[in-house]
C-alpha cells in the first residue's frame, strides 16, 4: 500500500512547493524590487494628492520606486515638521530653501554620491544654482525648472512669466488692431466699459495679480530694482510703480476693475473671463490662454482669448535660479535609493517622462525635437481629465524648457505665437538677484520677509481708493510704512551685494566654462 | 381489525421489522426531534444576534449622521461670531479696501476654516440682506444677494431640508455637482443682535456622509428616509451614493423574509431592509430536506438489513422445514460473519447428531452381535455335550465332589453368560474367566496354570460385559495349539495414570512379528462400523470395538511378544464410562 502511495504523495507534494513557490515568488520578487520614498511637497495648491496616473505608474515601473505624498497643508507645515523632526526621506520646496540647505537637516547630495558611488555628474550650472543657497559649499537640493538665457533663445516655448489674456474678437469688433503702449490699452479698458457694460474691463488672479502691468511700465518681475545711480531699491518704491499703481487707480474709478478681484481665489478668479463677463486676465504664460479659450469658445465659437503682444518698452527681467528644489532628508530610510531617484529624475529620459509621458505612446518627438501628443493626451485634456489621468505633476528635476515645451505643445494653434518670440526675447533672468537674496543677513531678511506679507494688502488699498485724496494718502501710508521698516537699510545691503553677486557668478561662470 | 392486530404482532415478530423500529423510535426519531428543536434555537438565536447587531450597526450610522448634521451647527455659531464678517454683512466697512482687507485677512480664513470642519460640508453660503463692495460678481462665491435665496422653505426661517438633484440647490454655474444635498438654512445676526444681516446656507453632500457611515456589513438594501419618501442608497463601484432616480413613495414592507430595522438622524431616518437569516421558507425547506434524507438513509437502512436478514431468514425457513424431523445441514450460501459461525456450527451439530445416532446403532448393533456370538459359543453343543459328558464320566467314577464343582462352575458360568446386561464390573469379569478355564480344564484334561492378579482398587472398575473371557479363551485357544506342555495363563491387573491395565499372558506357542503386526493394526484401526470382520479374530475386534465405544477411542487392545514366549494381550480400559452412552437403552 505505502509503495503504491508514496510515489503518488511525493509528486502531489512537488506540485504543491511549486503552485506555492510561483505563487509566491513573484510577489517577494515584486515586495523587493518596488521601494516607498516617502515626500513632503510644500505647495498647498498642488494639485494631485497621491501618486497615481499613467505616468506614477510608469516611473514606479522604470525606477522600481513609489512615492508616499505629503502636500503640505499650508506654508508653516513645512516648519511644523522641522520642529517636530517628521521630515520624510524627500522635501521639495520652492519656500524656505535657506533653511533646508543644513547638513543638521539633509544630506548633501555630493556626500550621497560619493558613498553610494553613484554615476552622475550633476550638470554645472545646476550645481552652481544649488550652491547658491549651500552654507558650507555642498549641495542639499538641486533646484529644478531652470533654464539659461540662452536656453531661452533656443526654443519656440515660452517662458513661465506674466501675461495678459484678452478678448480679440471684441478687439477686432472695437477695430483695434495693435495696443502698443499702456495709454493706448487704457483707452481700450475705457472703451469697453462704454460699449460692453456686461463685461469687466480687467481681471486677475490673486497669484500673478498685476505682474504684466510692472512689465509694462519697464519694472520686470524683480523685487528689486536698479537705479541709473546703480543703486538697488525696493520696487515698490520706484516711480515706475508708483506710476503703475495710479494707472491701475484710474481704472478702478473709472469702473474697470471690480474689488471681487482682490479677494477671488486662484480658481475662482478667471471665472468671470471665461464665462464672457470680462474683457481682460492677468495671469501668466503657458496654456493658461489655452483653458481660457477652450472655455470660451464653448460658449461661443467666435470667442477669441489671446495673449497681448508685449507693449513697448515692457521688461520680462526675472530673477530666477529654479523654481523647487529636492531636499534628502536626514530622516530618510533608504538615501540610496532616493538618490538614485533624483539622479533619474534629473535625467532626459526622467524628465521627459515626468513632464511629457511615455514616449512612442503619449508623445513622439518632431523634427525639431519638440514633443507631439498623442490623442490621447490631447483629449484628456479637453475632457479636463489630463490631471487625473496622466497626473503630470511629479517633475522634480525638469527643465524650464522641457516643461515650456511640453505646454506650448498642448497647443494646437499658436494663438499667440508672435506674443510668445516677443516675451522669449525680452525675457531676462538676473540669478545674482537671488543669490543676493537668498544670502541676506537675518535682519534684512526679516525687513524683507514683513514687508513681502503686507505689500499685497496696501498695494489693494491704493488701487481700491475711491478718489485722488484717497490715494496719496493711502499711497504715503505705504511708503511712510516702508520707511518704518526700515526698508533703507535692506535696500543699501542689496545695493552692496548684488553687485557683488554678479561679480562672483560671472566667476563661477567663468571658472565652469559657461555662458 | 383482529386479523389486522394480529397481522402486526405477526409482522413484529420479524427481525427486519424489529431493525426497522428500532431505526424510527431510537435514532430517525429522536433525530429529527433534536435537529429540529436544535435547529429551530439556533434560528431564532440568529435572529435575535441579527436583529441586535444590526440595529446596533444602524444605530451608529445614525448616530454618525446625525453628528454630520448636527456639526454644521457649529459652522453657523462660528460666523455668527465673526466680527468682521458681522460687520461686511452689515456694510460697516467704509470702503472697498477696508472690506477687502477684512475679507483677505479675516473671513475668507473663517470660510476656509469653517469649510474644513465637516469633510461632507460643501456649499457655505451668505445672502445679505445689505449691499457690500465685494461679493457682486461671483468671484467670491461664499456671499450673494438676498435676491437669490430661491428656496421655498426660506420662508420658514431656519430650516433643513434634504435636496436630492443639483436643480435643487445653489451651486456655481462652472461647478458639476451631482448627488443630494442636505440644506441647512438658519439667520445670522448683527453683531448686538437686533437684526437679521444675513441667511447662512450651508450644504452637506450626502454621498460623502454616506462613504463614511457605509458600507454596513450584512447585505440586503439601505434606504434614506425623508418625508416619507425612501430613496436607495446603492453602490456604485467603491462609492455610495442616493439614488434619487427611483424613490419609494412610502416605506417598505417588512416581510417573512426581511427584517426591516430604522434609525431616525434629523430630518431623516435610516432604512435598512435586509434578508432574514434564514427565511422561515428556507428553514422549513431546509428541515423537509433533512427529513428526506434520513428518509432516504431509512430505505438504504432497510435494503441493507433485507440483505443482511436473508440469510437469517432462509436458515430459520430451513429450520422451520425440518420441524421434528431429523435435523439436516444447511446449504444455502453461508455469511463470512458471526452467522456463518452458527451456521457452519449448526452443521456441525447435525453431523455430529448423525454420527453419534450411527454410533448408537452400531454399538447397539455390535452388542446384540457379542451377546449373539456369546450366546452361540456357549450353547454350542459340543461345549455343552462334553462338559455334561465329563460330568457324567466324575459322576460313573464316583467323583462326586468333582462332578458336583463341575457343575456349580457351569452354572455359574451360564448364569453370567446368558446375562443380559450392558455392564459389569472387572472383578465379574475376572470371576467369569476363572470359572471359563476350569470348565475348560474339564473339559481337554489339559494342565492349565491360570492365575489373577490385581491391585486393590481395581475389582470395582466398571467396563462392558464379557470382554475378559473372549481374550484368556484365545490365549488358550491359541496357546495350547500344538503344545504339550502345561500352559500358563497369568491375568495381571493393573492401575496406570490413564485407566486400568489388564495383562493376559500366555507362555504358548506365540505368533510371528508380521501376524502381531497385522493384528495390533486391526487393532487401532478397529471401529464400530467394521462390516468386513472375517471368521478370525472376531472375538477380538468385537472385545476392542466395545471397550472403544465404552471408554473411547483411546483404549483397547494391545498384543505384545511375551518373555520367553507367547502373547500378552493388553487390554486397556478406562476408569469411566464415556458419558454420551450414560443411560442408553438396553435391549
Amino acid at each position: 500500500m505505502y509503495r503504491r502511495t508514496a510515489p503518488f504523495v511525493r509528486l502531489v507534494c512537488l506540485l504543491a512547493a511549486i503552485v506555492l513557490t510561483l505563487c509566491g515568488a513573484p510577489r517577494a520578487a515584486r515586495a523587493q524590487e518596488t521601494r516607498v520614498v516617502s515626500v513632503f511637497i510644500n505647495h498647498p495648491w498642488f494639485p494631485v494628492q497621491d501618486f497615481t496616473g499613467i505616468i506614477p505608474e510608469e516611473i514606479t515601473r522604470v525606477t522600481g520606486v513609489t512615492l508616499e505624498i505629503t502636500v503640505a497643508q499650508d506654508m508653516q507645515h513645512l516648519s511644523r515638521l522641522i520642529a517636530q523632526d517628521r521630515l520624510p526621506d524627500i522635501v521639495y520646496t520652492s519656500t524656505m530653501l535657506e533653511r533646508m540647505n543644513n547638513p543638521a537637516l539633509c544630506y548633501s547630495y555630493d556626500e550621497l554620491l560619493e558613498r553610494y558611488d553613484i554615476d552622475w555628474d550633476i550638470p554645472a550650472q545646476l550645481r552652481a544654482n544649488a550652491l547658491t543657497y549651500s552654507p558650507d559649499g555642498r549641495i542639499y537640493g538641486l533646484l529644478n525648472n531652470y533654464a539659461s538665457n540662452e536656453d531661452w533663445q533656443h526654443t519656440t516655448a515660452v517662458p513661465m512669466t506674466a501675461s495678459l489674456m484678452i478678448r480679440q474678437d471684441i478687439l477686432d469688433a472695437m477695430g483695434i488692431t495693435q495696443i502698443r503702449t499702456v495709454d493706448e490699452l487704457k483707452d481700450v479698458y475705457l472703451r469697453v466699459k462704454e460699449e460692453y457694460p456686461h463685461l469687466v474691463p480687467l481681471t486677475f488672479d490673486k497669484t500673478h495679480r498685476f505682474n504684466f502691468f510692472r512689465c509694462c511700465f519697464g519694472l520686470g518681475l524683480l523685487p528689486f530694482q536698479e537705479q541709473e545711480d546703480g543703486s538697488w531699491i525696493y520696487y515698490a518704491r520706484d516711480e515706475r510703480y508708483l506710476a503703475m499703481l495710479a494707472w491701475l487707480n484710474e481704472l478702478y474709478r473709472a469702473g474697470c476693475m471690480i474689488p471681487d478681484s482682490f479677494a477671488a481665489t486662484d480658481g475662482n478668479a478667471s471665472r468671470l473671463y471665461k464665462t464672457d463677463r470680462s474683457f481682460s486676465f492677468s495671469a501668466c504664460t503657458q496654456n493658461t490662454n489655452l483653458y481660457l479659450h477652450n472655455d470660451l469658445i464653448q460658449l461661443d465659437e467666435s470667442y477669441c482669448s489671446v495673449e497681448l503682444y508685449p507693449l513697448d518698452g515692457a521688461c520680462y527681467d526675472t530673477q530666477g535660479l529654479g523654481w523647487s528644489a529636492s531636499f534628502i532628508t536626514r530622516n530618510a530610510r533608504d538615501p540610496e535609493t532616493c538618490m538614485e531617484l533624483l539622479r533619474w529624475m534629473y535625467s532626459d529620459e526622467g524628465q521627459h517622462l515626468t513632464e511629457w509621458g511615455r514616449e512612442g505612446v503619449d508623445y513622439v518627438l518632431d523634427e525639431n525635437g519638440l514633443p507631439v501628443f498623442s490623442d490621447g493626451v490631447m483629449e484628456s485634456i479637453a475632457s479636463d481629465s489630463y490631471n487625473q489621468t496622466y497626473n503630470p505633476w511629479f517633475y522634480f528635476g525638469t527643465s524650464a524648457i522641457v516643461e515650456a515645451e511640453g505646454r506650448c505643445a498642448l497647443q494646437e494653434n499658436q494663438l499667440s505665437a508672435d506674443a510668445y518670440d516677443e516675451i522669449r526675447r525680452r525675457y531676462r533672468i538676473l540669478p545674482w538677484v537671488t543669490a543676493a537674496l537668498a544670502q541676506m543677513p537675518e535682519d534684512c531678511r526679516l525687513i524683507y520677509d514683513r514687508i513681502s506679507s503686507s505689500i499685497d494688502d496696501y498695494e489693494a488699498k491704493i488701487i481700491l481708493s475711491a478718489d485722488e485724496a484717497a490715494f496719496q494718502r493711502n499711497l504715503n501710508e505705504m511708503l511712510v510704512y516702508l520707511d518704518a521698516l526700515q526698508m533703507d537699510v535692506l535696500e543699501a545691503h542689496l545695493s552692496q551685494s548684488i553687485p557683488e553677486q554678479y561679480a562672483q557668478y560671472q566667476q563661477r561662470m567663468k571658472e565652469m566654462d559657461l555662458p | 381489525m383482529k386479523r389486522i392486530l394480529a397481522c402486526i404482532r405477526a409482522c413484529m415478530q420479524k427481525t427486519t421489522v424489529r431493525f426497522m423500529l428500532f431505526y424510527l423510535v431510537l435514532v430517525l426519531m429522536p433525530a429529527i426531534l433534536f435537529i429540529n428543536v436544535y435547529a429551530g434555537n439556533l434560528h431564532r438565536q440568529a435572529l435575535r444576534e441579527q436583529r441586535y447587531e444590526k440595529q446596533e450597526a444602524l444605530r451608529l450610522s445614525s448616530q454618525y449622521f446625525s453628528r454630520a448634521l448636527e456639526e454644521i451647527t457649529l459652522a453657523a455659531d462660528t460666523l455668527q461670531s465673526s466680527t468682521p464678517l458681522l460687520t461686511l454683512l452689515s456694510g460697516g466697512y467704509p470702503s472697498a479696501a477696508d472690506e477687502l482687507y477684512a475679507y483677505s485677512a479675516y473671513i475668507q480664513p473663517l470660510f476656509d476654516s469653517v469649510s474644513s470642519i465637516h469633510p461632507a460640508l460643501d456649499g457655505l453660503y451668505l445672502y445679505r440682506l445689505y449691499p457690500s463692495f465685494i461679493g457682486n460678481n461671483g468671484l467670491v462665491h461664499n456671499l450673494c444677494d438676498y435676491s437669490e435665496l430661491t428656496y421655498p422653505r426660506a420662508a420658514e426661517g431656519d430650516c433643513a431640508f434634504l435636496a436630492v438633484s443639483p436643480e435643487q440647490y445653489r451651486h456655481r454655474a462652472d461647478d458639476n455637482p451631482t448627488g443630494a444635498r442636505y440644506i441647512r438654512l438658519c439667520s445670522l445676526y448683527s453683531s448686538d443682535y437686533t437684526q437679521i444681516v444675513a441667511v447662512l446656507e450651508l450644504q452637506l453632500r450626502l454621498d460623502d456622509i454616506l462613504q463614511s457611515v457605509f458600507p454596513v456589513s450584512g447585505g440586503g438594501q439601505l434606504y434614506l428616509g425623508y418625508e416619507g419618501t425612501y430613496y436607495p442608497i446603492v453602490q456604485a463601484g467603491d462609492a455610495y451614493h442616493l439614488d434619487v432616480e427611483h424613490p419609494l413613495a412610502s416605506k417598505p414592507e417588512a416581510s417573512d423574509e426581511t427584517l426591516l430595522l430604522e434609525e431616525s438622524a434629523a430630518e431623516l431616518s435610516l432604512l435598512w431592509e435586509l434578508p432574514l437569516i434564514g427565511s422561515y421558507g428556507e428553514v422549513t425547506n431546509s428541515f423537509l430536506l433533512m427529513v428526506m434524507l434520513m428518509l432516504f438513509s431509512l430505505a438504504v437502512f432497510w435494503l441493507y438489513i433485507l440483505y443482511y436478514t436473508r440469510s437469517i431468514s432462509r436458515f430459520s425457513r430451513h429450520i422451520h422445514a425440518t420441524g421434528a424431523g431429523m435435523p439436516k445441514p444447511y446449504e444455502g450460501a453461508i455469511r463470512r460473519d458471526e452467522f456463518g459461525d452458527v451456521v457452519r456450527e449448526y452443521n456441525d451439530m447435525t453431523r455430529t447428531i448423525e454420527e453419534l445416532i450411527a454410533s448408537v446403532q452400531e454399538a447397539e448393533r455390535l452388542k446384540n452381535a457379542a451377546n449373539y456370538y456369546a450366546m452361540t459359543s456357549q450353547v454350542n453343543p459340543h461345549f455343552m455335550f462334553n462338559t455334561l459328558e465329563n460330568i457324567r464320566m466324575h459322576i460313573e467314577l464316583e467323583k462326586y465332589d468333582d462332578a458336583s464343582q463341575m457343575l456349580f462352575t457351569l452354572s455359574r458360568f451360564l448364569r453370567y453368560n446368558i446375562s443380559l446386561r450392558e455392564e459389569s464390573s472387572l472383578e465379574e469379569e475376572f470371576e467369569h474367566a476363572r470359572h471359563y478355564v476350569l470348565i475348560y480344564q474339564y473339559r481337554i484334561h489339559h494342565m492349565i496354570s491360570f492365575h489373577i492378579r490385581r491391585d486393590a482398587d481395581v475389582p470395582s472398575i466398571r467396563c462392558p460385559v464379557r470382554i475378559l473371557q473372549p481374550i484368556v479363551e484365545n490365549s488358550l485357544q491359541h496357546g495350547i495349539t500344538g503344545q504339550n506342555h502345561p500352559i500358563h495363563v497369568d491375568v495381571h491387573a493393573w492401575r496406570g495414570e490413564d485407566g486400568v491395565y489388564i495383562d493376559v499372558t500366555d507362555d504358548g506357542c506365540g505368533m510371528s512379528d508380521e501376524a502381531m503386526a497385522a493384528l495390533n493394526a486391526r487393532m487401532e484401526t478397529a471401529n464400530l462400523r467394521r462390516q468386513d470382520q472375517a471368521e478370525e479374530h472376531v472375538g477380538l475386534d468385537n472385545v476392542n470395538a466395545r471397550i472403544k465405544y465404552f471408554y473411547g477411542a483411546a483404549y483397547g487392545l494391545h498384543f505384545t511378544h511375551a518373555s520367553p514366549q507367547g502373547v500378552v494381550c493388553r487390554m486397556h480400559v478406562g476408569l469411566a464410562k464415556l458419558p454420551a452412552l450414560k443411560g442408553g437403552r438396553s435391549t
